[in-house]
């Protein structure tokens, strides 16, 4: 089309209606009924699909992130140490491992885990640092500190 | 805690004393009477330099790359997205080191493990973009209506080494 006018070429309503609906019903074909052959169902459908997945790029990072203070939470109970104890006494000790890591010793490699723990606690004590949240009933087992020597190193200034 | 003794019963034999310096804590059985502290701290550096030396088992290490950290191991592939400089068949060696263990014992930083400890080689494997993003924004009743496309830069790499050296608790030399 050739528009010899501006007023022409605002009114045009962008490529030819065939193209215009494919584009849609590409993306809807993996719909079923309606949804995938009536346009005006399919676009409202796609419409909504993209501001979705738009959305959810954001939203995964923070499920994301959740999941992680889960497994970080429930692997923290086995030792008998909160959370927050442990973020706290990791981060006195200049140990910056972040959640991710975090969670991923915890569920894969738990003796490390338990290493970072009893450090943070060690830490926590060298500090005299009292954990003021609220516990629950403890359901792990508490952490052996006799067999931390790490008192020197925890202490070093850096 | 039984389980935990049972996995930890081999290395108990290895290990005189339990405990530990910037390696493992070894928190299990009751501690030997007859070792004093200094001499046990010692002695489990110097077993875990000579387990390092058996090579019994696969290391890992956690690197921090590109503003994330990474738990990786011999053969591992990343994924590594946004701008970075290197290039198809750059041979890397990630320096940034916060955590390495073997199945015995740990390595921990503070935060990096000391400059030379762990070796992580990394070979870059392609590049490319990543899939299509369609970023689709719609109001509803407000005749708005905006649609957008990305792709990031990806650079896959291959972990090649994760070595520790054979020297915990030498002088760190300052390399950077």
């Amino acid at each position: 089309m050739v528009f010899l006018t501006v007023a022409n070429w605002i009114r045009a309503r962008g490529p030819d209606e065939f193209w215009r609906k494919r584009r849609i019903f590409r993306l809807a074909a993996h719909y079923t009924g309606r949804r995938r052959n009536c346009y005006s169902v399919a676009v409202r459908n796609v419409h909504r699909a993209l501001a979705y997945a738009t959305k959810a790029r954001k939203l995964k990072k923070e499920d994301m992130k959740v999941l992680w203070d889960t497994r970080i939470t429930a692997a923290c109970e086995q030792h008998n140490i909160t959370a927050f104890s442990l973020r706290e006494g990791l981060g006195r000790a200049d140990i910056m491992l972040d959640r991710k890591s975090l969670s991923d010793l915890a569920a894969w490699e738990p003796k490390t885990f338990h290493c970072l723990a009893a450090v943070a606690k060690e830490k926590l004590n060298l500090d005299n640092f009292i954990d003021g949240t609220d516990k629950k009933e403890p359901t792990g087992i508490n952490l052996n500190l006799k067999d931390v020597m790490l008192e020197a190193w925890l202490k070093e200034k850096k | 805690m039984a389980m935990f003794r049972a996995g930890l019963q081999r290395l108990s034999n290895v290990f005189n004393g339990q405990g530990g310096i910037l390696s493992r804590l070894i928190t299990q059985n009751a501690p030997t009477t007859n070792v004093t502290a200094p001499n046990t701290t010692k002695d489990v550096i110097a077993t875990c330099n000579k387990l390092i030396e058996e090579r019994t088992s696969r290391n890992f290490a956690i690197v921090h790359l590109l503003g994330k950290q990474w738990r990786v191991t011999d053969g591992d592939l990343l994924v590594v997205e946004g701008y970075w400089p290197p290039n198809i068949g750059d041979k890397i060696k990630l320096d940034k080191v916060l955590l390495a263990a073997t199945k015995d014992f740990s390595l921990i930083g503070r935060p990096l493990v000391q400059p030379g400890l762990v070796t992580v080689t990394a070979t870059v494997i392609s590049k490319g973009l990543s899939h299509t993003r369609t970023h689709f924004k719609k109001k509803r009743r407000k005749q708005f209506m905006r649609i957008n496309f990305q792709r990031a830069q990806q650079t896959m790499l291959r972990i090649n080494t994760v070595e520790i050296a054979n020297k915990i608790n030498e002088a760190p030399k300052n390399v950077f």
